[in-house]
């Protein structure tokens, strides 16, 4: 049973996923609202900012690992998401309307991006690095607006420093009631939930599976008459509105918003999460954020100060050594030791 | 059967230069719907270039190409695509990373809806032998079987045109017999340009062959004809022995 | 007049400071078609060689150059520890260089602290156009010329470079030819390196030398990389001084991040155009 799960993290099929999964993601689910009852208010709240930041892993695989696009650049999206929550919010005390804007604004954002870097066809290094200066100048950007004369509304955004007392997110039917750190934990957890099998299915829809063929050979997918820049921007949209819905997250999470999220640090840290956990996987760069966030916490713990430099190394290995990252390398391990047979007879059966 | 006699694709002075060199050289070509059309010229004479303008993947430097009596010269490959062109090109353009099924399949669903695209691909499957192979990796299979894919994803679009690239490069005699007999039975429906090197499979389906040399065209003219050309076997056969 | 003046020196300043920059990167690039995202922190290794043999009492003449060598040493190592396995798959040389970035500042850092070292060299101030600025600007001016002359020198008139530009147009042939294209690789990674490193020690007196100093330059250096395409010396050239004049004008008359915002849109509507750089469509070049 594991070996069939793994081979489905490790290569999701175009096929539906099979009764193991689904009771996978039932586990997941029930795990979810057992947690709270062993965890104080701090663990829920170290919780839930991985579900927050697996959503951005997620946009970044999901780019790249169905479609083939290497984005450096999520982290832009991230941060508008978050500024764009927080500002709309500040200014209006509601906050139903600003948590759409926080997702929908990043969209069109891409869809402008792409218009001129997928529709230019850029080759997938300009691309990957175009994407990575789009991330460096904006956070400058943000960095230079801490003068008084930068203000939204009644907003400042006070450059380097940050917007604090970010509003927490009011339920959308009785504004009086706003969420509080345990709801907070709950709505991350399930959106991350929701998307993770929203994306798993998007597979076995003809769109997913275009998006494969894109990955596995553009010029083909042409010759066969599809338009692939479509589907490319149709993709980085997707995964930029992901982006933008994992920022407003994070900025009801920690009432705050700073230019650090749109930051090289955690641009990098978006790449390591999804090195380590596997690109090529859903599962994974959920994984992925869980270890690199554990680890950092521990070796601040060990008085490590340099995180940065271990960080590297990992990335370094991983890209020399595991190219396909924890959850295949753990998973083709697995299914050895288990004993699974070949890929044919476990289609045969997964088909009856 | 009147629409047999219609001219599917022709070409008017296509140029394809490259830093000066003309890769090809005023081309003008035409095509009347349903025939077999082989395509032969020795290496560098400008075939592939000239399959790769047909389907949009280079923009001709000038010169028409009509498709249909429609004008699709700097179209988008896609596009081309759309309107009932299928090519099989020369190195096996396939999805290694996906199953057999699965390249078919994204082949066939353009055309037809989510039921008739899985009755397509077991139609190709049945078609061309490959239950067998339906769900393994095409990246796992060898050169000949992928061939066999790719010739099977360009069925399964069901084009109006079909450009085959060497499509018995690199298999077995007995694959190529069964591939030619192959062309000859999709020709009663789809109008085919063949390009080959490979005399006895020319033979046993061509009927008026295409020479291509230094980027223009030689002759044209019945393979029988053509063969027996001294110029031609000049140029491009050099040694008689091997016709 | 005076204000003509202003501009052209302006202009000269950004376009040099974009070529020391970004040469060493466009050269790696154009050979082997990696982007070495680490080239900032190479910059800063080269600042931070140039502190320490100031603090050794060198004098400037012989810092700079020594920062150069060292940090071509450098290079050579993560070429053939890192990159040597990567040809090929370009997204993951991204991905490891990346990496080598992040590694590199977390060492300094840990080596020399997270505070920011500085070495002045006092040559005065000289007046343009009746703005008086840091005589160390020609310097800067100079050095790139130096360093544009200096790699166009060496690429067509030595042997050496010869092989560099056989092997860059067709490695196939090379070696075919008997060329050993990895050590070629190496060398040129190498000497990239050592041009990037020269540039970080130029910089310091201006600047100074801290380890999250690269941050400052890449995303200026990346975008003339991308935007001068496949031939380094031409592209390096055509877009310093395309970027050069808009960050020049735009970074005086308003602000540095004003300028650098310009030349980001500049660069992507001219992407647009030109998807494969300004030499994207050249057949030949240097």
């Amino acid at each position: 049973m594991l070996g069939y799960l793994f081979r489905d993290f490790r290569r999701p099929a175009s096929e539906r996923p099979s009764i193991v999964w689904w009771v996978f993601v039932a586990l997941l689910a029930a795990t979810l609202v057992y947690l709270p009852h062993q965890l104080g208010l701090a663990g829920l709240m170290d919780l839930s900012v991985i579900f927050v930041l697996a959503l951005l892993a997620l946009s970044m695989s999901f780019l790249w690992g169905y479609i083939g696009m290497l984005s450096f650049g999520q982290t832009v999206f991230f941060g508008m998401g978050g500024y764009v929550y927080a500002v709309a919010a500040m200014n209006w005390g509601t906050t139903t309307l600003p948590f759409l804007l926080g997702i929908l604004l990043p969209m069109a954002f891409a869809v402008l991006l792409g218009f001129f870097m997928i529709y230019g066809r850029l080759s997938d290094i300009y691309f990957s690095v175009m994407t990575l200066v789009l991330t460096l100048i904006l956070n400058k950007a943000m960095r230079a607006t801490s003068g008084s004369q930068f203000v939204v509304g009644d907003v400042r955004l006070n450059g380097q420093n940050g917007i604090p007392g970010v509003p927490p997110l009011q339920v959308p039917w009785n504004p009086t009631v706003t969420l509080f750190i345990d709801h907070v934990y709950y709505l991350s957890g399930a959106i991350l939930i929701l998307v993770y099998v929203g994306l798993r299915l998007l597979l076995t829809t003809p769109f997913g599976r275009i998006m494969v063929g894109v990955r596995e050979n553009e010029k083909r997918i042409e010759l066969l008459g599809y338009n692939s820049r479509r589907y490319k921007l149709v993709a980085f949209v997707l995964s930029g509105g992901l982006a933008g819905l994992s920022g407003t997250l994070f900025a009801i999470w920690g009432n705050f918003v700073a230019p650090e999220m749109f930051g090289l640090g955690r641009a990098a840290e978006v790449i390591i999460w999804v090195i380590v956990g596997g690109k090529a996987t859903l599962i994974g760069p959920i994984v992925g954020v869980g270890l690199i966030q554990y680890l950092t916490t521990w070796l601040g713990m060990q008085g490590v100060g340099q995180v940065t430099l271990i960080l590297g190394m990992i990335l370094i290995i991983f890209v020399l050594l595991f190219k396909e990252g924890l959850v295949p390398t753990v998973g083709n391990l697995l299914v050895r030791v288990l004993g699974v047979k070949s890929n044919d007879a476990a289609k045969k059966r997964d088909h009856k | 059967m009147s629409t047999r006699s219609e001219t599917i694709i022709e070409t008017h002075q296509l140029v394809k230069s490259f830093g000066g060199v003309q890769a090809t050289d005023k081309v003008d070509f035409a095509l009347k719907e349903g025939e077999l059309r082989c395509v032969i010229g020795p290496n560098g004479a400008g075939k592939s270039t000239f399959f790769k303008l047909l389907t949009g993947q280079i923009i001709p430097t000038s010169g028409k190409i009509l498709f249909a009596g429609q004008d699709v010269t700097g179209l988008p490959s896609h596009k081309i695509a759309r309107l009932g062109v299928g090519i099989k090109n020369q190195k096996p353009d396939v999805f290694d990373g996906l199953l057999v099924r699965e390249n078919l399949w994204l082949a066939a669903q353009f055309a037809h809806d989510k039921a008739g695209a899985e009755h397509q691909v077991d139609k190709v499957i049945d078609r061309l032998q490959l239950g067998s192979l339906a769900h393994r990796l095409v990246g796992e299979l060898a050169h000949g079987q992928r061939q066999w894919v790719e010739i099977g994803m360009v069925m399964a679009r069901e084009p109006r045109l079909i450009l085959l690239d060497e499509p018995s490069a690199g298999m077995s005699q007995d694959e190529r017999v069964r591939t030619a007999d192959l062309l000859k039975e999709l020709n009663r429906t789809t109008t085919i340009v063949v390009v080959e090197h490979d005399m006895q499979f020319i033979k046993r389906i061509a009927d008026i062959v295409t020479v291509f040399h230094r980027g223009a065209i030689l002759r044209e003219a019945h393979v029988d004809v053509v063969l027996k050309d001294p110029e031609v076997r000049n140029v491009y056969l050099g040694r008689t022995e091997v016709v | 007049m005076d204000s003509l003046m202003i501009y052209i020196y302006q202009v000269a300043f950004s376009f040099s400071i974009l070529v020391l920059i970004s040469l060493g990167l466009a050269l790696i690039f154009g050979m082997m078609k990696v982007i070495n995202l680490a080239q900032g922190e190479f910059l800063m290794l080269g600042a931070y060689f140039c502190v320490l043999f100031s603090n050794m009492g060198l004098p400037l003449w012989i810092t700079v150059p020594l920062a150069g060598l060292a940090v071509g040493a450098f290079g050579v190592v993560v070429e053939r520890t890192v990159i040597q396995f990567l040809y090929g798959r370009v997204l993951d040389t991204l991905l490891a260089t990346w990496g080598i970035s992040l590694f590199m500042i977390g060492i300094i850092t840990t080596i020399a602290g997270p505070q920011s070292h500085s070495v002045s060299v006092d040559v005065g101030r000289i007046s343009v156009g009746g703005l008086a600025v840091p005589g160390y600007s020609a310097i800067i001016i100079a050095g790139a010329v130096v360093m544009l002359a200096g790699t166009y020198a060496i690429w067509r008139y030595t042997n050496l470079g010869l092989i560099v530009r056989g092997t860059m147009q067709n490695p196939e042939m090379s070696r075919a030819l008997g060329t050993n294209t990895s050590l070629i690789y190496m060398f040129t990674f190498g000497f990239g390196s050592a041009l990037t490193g020269l540039a970080g020690a130029l910089l310091v007196p201006l600047f100074g030398a801290s380890p999250t100093m690269g941050a400052l330059y890449i995303s200026k250096a990346f975008i003339a990389v991308i935007s001068g395409g496949p031939w380094p010396l031409i592209g390096t050239i055509s877009a310093s001084g395309l970027y050069g004049g808009i960050d020049g004008v735009i970074s005086y008359l308003y602000s540095p991040v004003l300028g650098e915002i310009c030349v980001l849109l500049v660069a992507i509507g001219m992407l647009r155009l030109l998807p494969e750089g300004i030499t994207g469509h050249m057949r030949k070049g240097i």
